[in-house]
């Protein structure tokens, strides 16, 4: 039986200096990454991510949620520096309150474009679905997670990344 | 470590229940993930109404925010200071034989900090009715969380045969 959600590494964050977490050197043996991150940050901000240090105009994305009141949808395209993991701030100074999850599907395959999705929530602020589009056919070996305006993880932040196997 | 094990799983028997409950829930895992499928008896309607009181917690610290399509129409909705974490199931006018599906994840459930919650839910049937549901929630408690208390609401629906609930834990090392 193949082995899936296999834990690849794990960060949690100490300290008031962390404005970016990054995973290197992500072995290309699995068929999609999961990321769950339950975090929080010094300033309310999205989690925005970095892939294969590329900061070029290769992300876009489209994302529909709720801030509790009203719906909403949003689409932004040829996006620089990185993709978006959430749309309204959820990264909160809330403790912890920001639950994200996110699936890089088909991660290592050096054919095609790479599809993202992803969910996010804070129950103080909204919770909301996002597709990214990262337009780069090479394999996905980095992912940086980072904040806006260098504001930093709250300590004890928790990000991990699993691996799935198709077969 | 083997990762995404399952703990308990709890199939609803011939009559129903109006509760059940995961009990000792080990704290050796890092995540928590319950997959649903299940149908309820409110009657009059398509769906019905399916809750958990986390550590059998009934006090008023559980803060949510809704996104819901519910027949095609999107809205969002929220609550502060409720009792419970819900979602709709099937229920007894919805078209024979479907069940909700909800899938619930629990991060950190041990943690001594406050337990942010996800889950995605959907009732679909053969009609123009259904509910879309994305849920974010927020458990005040620095508890960690030790038991699921699964009810079919405060109104007491009782969860129909063959609903399914199943257990999952999710290790980081």
């Amino acid at each position: 039986m193949a082995k899936t959600y296999t834990p690849i590494a794990t960060t949690t964050v100490s300290g008031t200096s962390t404005t970016t977490v990054t995973f290197s050197s992500i072995p290309s043996t699995y068929t999609d990454l999961i990321l769950v991150s339950n975090c929080g940050s010094s300033t309310a901000s999205d989690l925005n991510f970095e892939l294969n240090s590329n900061q070029g105009d290769a992300y876009s994305w489209t994302a529909i949620g709720s801030n509790g009141s009203a719906a909403y949808s949003a689409r932004y395209s040829s996006q620089t520096y990185s993709g978006r993991l959430n749309y309204l701030g959820y990264q909160s100074t809330n403790n912890y309150s920001m639950v994200n999850i996110a699936h890089f599907m088909n991660y290592a395959n050096t054919t095609t474009y790479k599809t993202i999705l992803s969910r996010s929530n804070n129950a103080s602020l909204g919770t909301d679905a996002i597709v990214n589009l990262y337009r780069s056919t090479s394999a996905i070996t980095q992912i940086k997670l980072l904040l806006a305006s260098n504001w930093y993880f709250l300590s004890g932040s928790t990000f991990t990344l699993y691996g799935i196997k198709a077969a | 470590m083997a990762t995404f094990i399952k703990i308990a799983s709890y199939t609803v028997g011939s009559g129903g229940t109006t509760s059940f409950t995961f009990s000792n829930i080990p704290q050796t895992y890092t995540d928590l993930c319950l997959k649903i499928s299940d149908r309820g008896n409110r009657s009059g309607v398509f769906y019905s109404n399916t809750s958990i009181k986390i550590n059998n917690d009934g006090s008023l610290i559980y803060d949510w925010r809704w996104l819901r399509d519910y027949a095609g129409t999107v809205a969002g909705l929220s609550s502060s200071n409720d009792y419970d974490l819900s979602w709709y199931s099937s229920g007894t006018t919805g078209t024979a034989s479907t069940f909700g599906n909800t899938e619930i994840y629990f991060p950190n459930y041990t943690s001594s900090n406050y337990k942010a919650i996800t889950y995605d839910s959907v009732v679909e049937q053969n009609s123009t009715d259904c509910f879309i549901l994305l849920g974010s929630y927020l458990y005040r408690s620095t508890n960690a969380i030790t038991s699921l208390v699964v009810t079919g609401s405060a109104n007491n629906y009782t969860i129909q045969e063959n609903s399914t609930y199943t257990l999952y834990g999710i290790s980081k090392s």
